[in-house]
């Protein structure tokens, strides 16, 4: 299925469905991410059976602030798609869909590492490659590159942005 | 006896007792195994709960390694990306590079030019082989197949030659640019690539024949009783040759050797003297012999030093000889293939 087919596909259950560079993005509110993920594993000619990245975007002044994106790959049609959920700056929470798809898993945990996204149902969500005693989420755009203090000898690192250029 | 009466205590309540079969587990361990542990390559840690030696349960913890690239290219231009990604995966520089410009280049609405392209997929491929090459020398090193590793590195160090050659880097080359590549392939890039497709092909059947040298597959499901097997024969008879390495052998020569000292009576003589000049000199002038044998035999009046490692290379040109101290002999050969 080429990309206006698969997004004509698509359109026929979510109704909000972009085809942008080649690429097919499907909008979906947060109460209809589970059955409509469910919806593209399970229809035997989308068959968006692998996910294979679950990520977020910022964006802080506007509303949502927050995209979290699910990319999707078929095995069999070898297609790929995208769902985005829109969140709000203080209600950054929706469900896990690792029942779905148990690789979500290690994906999600990554971005409420970085993006302090809450993934309710989720069966252990911990930072992942941030330390457990780190504060704050640095892939958020209002978070600055640098200045936290170091944990050696108590000195700190000015943000990249404001060293001098020796 | 008669049978314990039904008890609950705090200890069941605790999940001591196994739901299904209602018998008494015992205390588990948790060991935290690195990231310092050697065989973790110092960026994984894994905390393990065991239940004596066995692991019932394994939680890796991955956070060694981010270097938080994303946050750095947010105050960096778009060109200076690729000096980032490139470093976001050193064994595969070059397909970090392909996948970030060809983003960038969607997100522009442009394409690179057609030669560009091709330059693109070129180093790709051959940065494919680099990084699987890599992959097949550690896993042969953590597997106990030491040679691989060597091997694979030597052919590996080909390539990134040809790579410098080519972007004046071993790795972090940057090469891949937004909108195309940074510079032509030089000269003598055709000539190198080309000379290295030659070369690969025969240096992968010597990967092959060293990893199948024994069935590593069926070793590995039970080294412990393969070992035994092997020591067994070896102590039956010190100078016994593997049968697998008579089927490979045209003559063996080790056999001939002790063949001729036994009959002689004679643990230490001229005729070894002479033999471990022949074999001093290079290999190719004296034994002409499809595959190798890999032996150390001493006899068993010196106990503890006798044993038979048998081997069935391809490759290394390499005979070595070591004079036996007094009451032993000691034959160590290692011949290769001669086409």
């Amino acid at each position: 299925m080429n990309v206006d087919g698969l997004a004509r596909k698509i359109g026929e259950r979510v109704p909000d469905v972009l085809v942008a560079r080649g690429e097919v993005t499907a909008v979906v509110e947060r109460e209809q991410l589970l059955e409509t993920l469910a919806w593209l594993r399970d229809q035997p000619d989308v068959a968006l059976d692998f996910l294979s990245s679950v990520t977020a975007t910022h964006w802080p002044d506007v509303d949502p602030a927050f995209w979290v994106d699910y990319e999707l790959r078929s095995f069999p049609h070898k297609h790929r798609a995208r769902v985005k959920v829109g969140l709000s700056e203080g209600d950054a929470h929706l469900p896990s869909v690792t029942r779905l798809f148990p690789t979500a898993d290690w994906h999600e945990r990554e971005t409420f590492d970085f993006y302090g996204i809450v993934f309710d149902g989720h069966p252990d969500l911990t930072r992942i490659l941030l330390p457990d005693d780190w504060e704050g989420y640095p892939l958020r755009k209002d978070e600055s590159l640098g200045g936290v203090p170091t944990w050696f000898h108590g000195t700190t690192m000015p943000p990249v942005d404001e060293r001098g250029m020796a | 006896m008669g049978e314990a009466p039904e008890m609950t205590t705090a200890r069941d309540a605790a999940g001591f007792r196994d739901p299904a079969t209602g018998e008494l587990r015992q205390e588990t361990m948790i060991i935290n195994m690195g990231p310092q542990h050697p065989s973790t390559h110092g960026v994984l840690r894994l905390v393990l709960e065991l239940d004596g030696e066995t692991v019932i349960h394994c939680k890796p913890v991955i956070g060694y390694l981010h270097t938080g690239i994303e946050k750095n290219t947010e105050y960096r231009t778009w060109m200076q990306g690729v000096t980032y990604v490139t470093r976001a995966d050193y064994l595969s520089p070059f397909f970090n590079e392909l996948a970030y410009c060809l983003g960038v280049e969607r997100l522009l609405g442009v394409e690179a030019p057609e030669r560009a392209t091709l330059i693109r997929i070129l180093v790709c491929e051959l940065n494919r082989i680099t990084s699987h090459l890599v992959w097949l020398a550690t896993s042969g090193l953590e597997l106990g197949a030491v040679s691989v590793m060597l091997y694979g590195f030597r052919e590996r160090e080909v390539i990134m030659e040809i790579f410098e050659a080519i972007t004046g880097l071993r790795m972090n080359h940057a090469y891949i640019r937004i909108g195309g590549v940074v510079m032509d392939l030089p000269d003598e890039g055709p000539r190198r690539i080309r000379s290295l497709l030659d070369l690969l092909p025969g240096r992968i059947d010597e990967y092959e024949t060293l990893l199948m040298r024994y069935d590593l597959a069926e070793v590995l499901k039970n080294p412990l009783r393969f070992a035994a097997q092997k020591a067994k024969h070896a102590w039956d008879d010190p100078r016994a040759v593997p049968s697998k390495t008579i089927d490979y052998a045209k003559y063996d020569l080790v056999r001939a050797l002790n063949r001729l000292v036994d009959a002689l009576g004679l643990a230490e003589s001229a005729i070894e003297n002479l033999l471990a000049q022949a074999l001093a000199v290079p290999a190719s002038r004296f034994l002409r012999m499809k595959r190798s044998v890999d032996m150390l035999v001493s006899d068993s009046k010196t106990p503890g030093c006798g044993v038979v490692i048998e081997g069935t290379y391809q490759a290394p040109i390499m005979v070595q000889w070591r004079r036996a101290d007094r009451g032993e002999r000691q034959v160590n050969v290692t011949l290769t293939r001669f086409v």
